[in-house]
């Protein structure tokens, strides 16, 4: 069995954010990682499975998912880029161009999105037609398919097994509107709300080995120490 | 009351003016004293296990209207040598948590094997604080020397420094295993406002300085040992050593920042738009007299601040006589505020609106209760690009005052070193370390974004924010942040960051004036130190009336020497 280590949903976000950032990815990437990993743990979405993966699935050489099709389902390409970046820039062109439906190939850890919807949903959007219950299509680390469903506010309204495969493996399926998941219901938006909670009260817990992953990570986004540096950077000797 | 006019952005968010901020009756060591005495915190020890030389542990029990609380402190022996203010220190004199609920046997062993490690140590998820505090050398000694003795200490030595301990980090919000800040607020409402743990946390240790001391006087070996004068125990405050840690904070919590000055300014406005008279006058004129005094005992070796409080003492004596001169014909706050910005420094003028805050209790407290703001930088992808290149020209028309290609407004950078993450300045071209520096350049990057916006809305005016960044994605993080701080009324601090002379202190005062300390006395350019709760009440005083009036602290006059001799 693992050993795990409590750490604060704040902790995750720093880890991520300057791991990510060690790896040369932008500003808004750093952030955006750190925010979607937290948020994921804390609702019980993600485990250290999944962002372990979710960082070794990083592309630093890839800027943003390409567009491959548009019509009644949008399709983008990640390239390979683990949904920990960057799959929310093809989402947001779906959403803003009024399609039904978007889906994310060659990407993995689709879950990872999901805290950037419920953010861009739990505030009015400029087009109403985006506004809509959103049931967020990803495969579980454990293989099997899932579904989250969110209200029009963002509000987690359930993690659902779909009765039948909706998306590959390295795939994630965003459909707007859809309010009736056919598939059966794991949990429901209270007890995502309540691991929330949960996870506020007590900490995250989190694989020892992720937690001393990422330290190694994050060292690259500082600077090496050197006399020079110690003696005249910052404050007192 | 009629609508309050806000002082402008321009004006209320410029860094040289955010520089030359005061505590105010809004600081949060102000508010967190008086939401204390309102509620009648009820603060005991439950241990207090110290030996003689003062080494040992104690624990503080403490009753809030919504919570029970405990506050562990530990104190060892430190060499002298090993005494560092820096984040590089590896040991402390004293070290600390706040933490909820009773602290039981198997609790304080576990916070005994990791408190005193601070970040090479683990805290769980009931503490809500971490922090250290070193020794006044200078000091210390000597008031333990003289109260041994039967003397009480000399009180211009102690106006000087002005505590017993510094702290020298004071950690919250889920660091080193704490709880995040979302608990604070949702279980820990009396602590839910900006810093207020921190600052109860600093509050604590002044009080444990004053009751170790007592405990190391009041030894067999001194049959004549007395207490300190209860006036010297309550000038007596905490020190504090503030590094660059606090100037990138600022820039990370835009947000955070706009909340804080929009409350300030608010209360501000309520106030200048206010009749004036003649006893209010000379309210503002004790106030002025005691901030006069209290910068007198000022004690600092930094030519600029010296010169920003011998300035600011010239000012008010100035202001002192015109109120003499035309007080008859004086009839607003803001014509007198006008007069300030016409003829004094931006010292003085801060200094003198934070003072007409201190007349209106009524109008100013409240505002109390609005500081804090759930943070989140995010942006519409629905919305039109047009609409945020519009933001850029509204709200930030401010970054265009730089010009990029010059190199010196991109001569500095700050960055965190792999040594315990210390937040550190570079100059590029001469340090290592410039493309790992922070993404503090605010000015430059929203100047690069409108850049790429206006040359694709060239193209096509319908585009949607999503379209934008599909097209252009390093901006993602600056187009969240114009997004989110265009809706605000105060926006970002204004200023470059990167520029060859960038001026850290101003930062580093901007967020101690919101805390609200006192005796700025700058060691370096990039690191200061001031006081906390120099003249707030003591534990012992929360219940009792007349304790709310302590800002701009001054030297008691003690009257009685007891000089008794030693045998």
């Amino acid at each position: 069995m693992a050993s795990l280590v409590q750490i604060s949903a704040n902790e995750m976000k720093f880890l991520v954010k300057r791991s990510v950032e060690g790896l040369g990815f932008t500003p808004g990437d750093q952030l955006g990682a750190g925010a979607r990993a937290a948020a994921c743990y804390q609702y019980g979405l993600a485990n250290s499975t999944v962002i372990d993966a979710a960082l070794s699935g990083l592309q630093p050489g890839v800027q943003a998912p390409t567009l491959v099709k548009k019509g009644a389902e949008w399709v983008f390409d990640a390239q390979g880029q683990s949904a920990l970046v960057q799959a929310e820039l093809g989402l947001g062109v779906a959403l803003s161009h009024g399609a039904t439906a978007v889906r994310i190939c060659n990407t993995s850890q689709g879950v990872l999105v999901a805290p950037v919807l419920m953010a861009w949903l739990s505030k009015p959007m400029t087009q109403a037609r985006a506004q809509q219950a959103l049931a967020l299509y990803f495969v579980h680390h454990s293989g099997a398919q899932r579904c989250l469903l969110m209200a029009a506010n963002g509000r987690p309204l359930g993690l659902y097994q779909p009765h039948a495969p909706v998306v590959d493996k390295d795939e994630l399926l965003l459909r707007i509107g859809e309010e009736d998941i056919a598939g059966q219901l794991i949990t429901d938006g209270a007890d995502l709300l309540g691991w929330r909670e949960r996870s506020l009260d007590q900490g995250i817990l989190v694989d020892a080995a992720l937690v001393t992953r990422l330290k190694s990570m994050m060292m690259a986004s500082f600077v090496p120490e050197s006399d020079l540096s110690r003696a005249s950077g910052a404050g007192p000797s | 009351m009629q609508n309050a006019i806000l002082r402008p952005p321009a004006q209320a968010m410029d860094l040289h003016r955010l520089g030359a901020g005061f505590a105010s009756r809004l600081s949060f060591m102000r508010t967190l004293v008086r939401h204390m005495m309102a509620n009648q915190w009820r603060i005991e020890y439950s241990r207090f296990d110290l030996d003689k030389h003062g080494y040992g542990q104690a624990v503080f029990d403490i009753q809030t209207p919504n919570s029970h609380l405990s506050f562990v402190v530990f104190s060892q022996y430190l060499d002298p040598n090993e005494r560092d203010d820096r984040v590089i220190a590896e040991q402390w004199d004293l070290t600390m948590t706040l933490l909820e609920g009773e602290v039981d046997d198997v609790t304080l062993a576990m916070l005994a094997a990791n408190v005193p490690l601070q970040e090479a140590g683990r805290i769980d998820a009931r503490s809500i604080s971490l922090a250290r505090a070193n020794r006044s050398a200078r000091v210390f000694s000597e008031v333990l020397e003289n109260l041994r003795h039967g003397r009480q200490p000399d009180v211009k030595r102690l106006s000087e420094v002005g505590y017993l301990y510094r702290t020298t980090a004071v950690y919250g919000a889920g660091k080193f295993g704490a709880c995040d800040w979302d608990k604070v607020v949702n279980q820990h409402p009396d602590l839910a406002s900006p810093f207020a743990s921190e600052m109860l946390v600093c509050y604590l240790l002044r009080q444990f300085s004053l009751d170790q001391l007592h405990h190391m006087v009041h030894q067999d070996a001194y049959p004549h040992a007395v207490d300190m004068d209860v006036d010297l125990q309550r000038y007596l405050g905490i020190g504090n050593s503030t590094g660059l840690g606090m100037a990138p904070w600022l820039i990370n919590h835009p947000q955070v920042m706009a909340q804080w000055v929009l409350q300030r300014e608010t209360a501000l406005a309520r106030v200048l738009q206010m009749p004036v008279a003649a006893a209010q006058i000379n309210q503002l004129q004790e106030l002025m007299t005691r901030a006069c005094q209290h910068i007198r005992e000022v004690s600092t070796f930094d030519a600029w601040q010296a010169n920003n409080n011998h300035i600011l003492l010239a000012d008010l004596e100035a202001l002192s006589n015109w109120f003499n001169g035309t007080a008859t014909e004086v009839h607003s706050w803001q014509q007198i505020h006008q007069w300030a910005e016409r003829n004094y420094s931006l010292e003085t003028q801060e200094l003198l609106l934070n003072l007409m805050l201190e007349l209106y209790p009524q109008m100013v407290d409240s505002l109390a209760q609005q500081m804090a703001v759930v943070e989140s930088l995010q942006y519409d992808p629905t919305a039109y690009a047009q609409d945020l290149a519009d933001a850029v020209q509204d709200k930030y028309d401010w970054v265009f005052d730089y010009d990029f290609n010059d190199p010196q407004q991109g001569a500095t950078f700050w960055y965190y070193s792999q040594n315990k993450i210390e937040p550190r300045l570079g100059k590029v071209g001469t340090d290592a370390g410039a493309e790992l520096q922070m993404f503090l350049g605010i000015a430059r990057a929203v100047q690069d974004c409108h850049t790429d916006l206006l040359s694709l809305l060239a193209i096509d005016q319908e585009i949607t924010v999503a379209d934008f960044l599909l097209r252009y994605p390093s901006h993602q993080g600056i187009v969240a942040r114009i997004a989110t701080m265009s809706q605000t009324t105060y926006g970002e601090i204004r200023a470059n960051l990167l520029d060859a002379n960038v001026l850290p202190m101003h930062l580093l005062r901007a967020k101690l004036a919101f805390f609200g300390v006192s005796k700025f006395d700058p060691k370096s350019a990039l690191w200061v130190r001031n006081t906390m709760f120099q003249g707030a009440p003591l534990i012992s005083e929360l219940g009792t009336d007349g304790h709310d009036d302590w800002s701009f602290p001054v030297a008691p006059t003690i009257t009685v020497q007891q000089e008794v001799a030693n045998g």
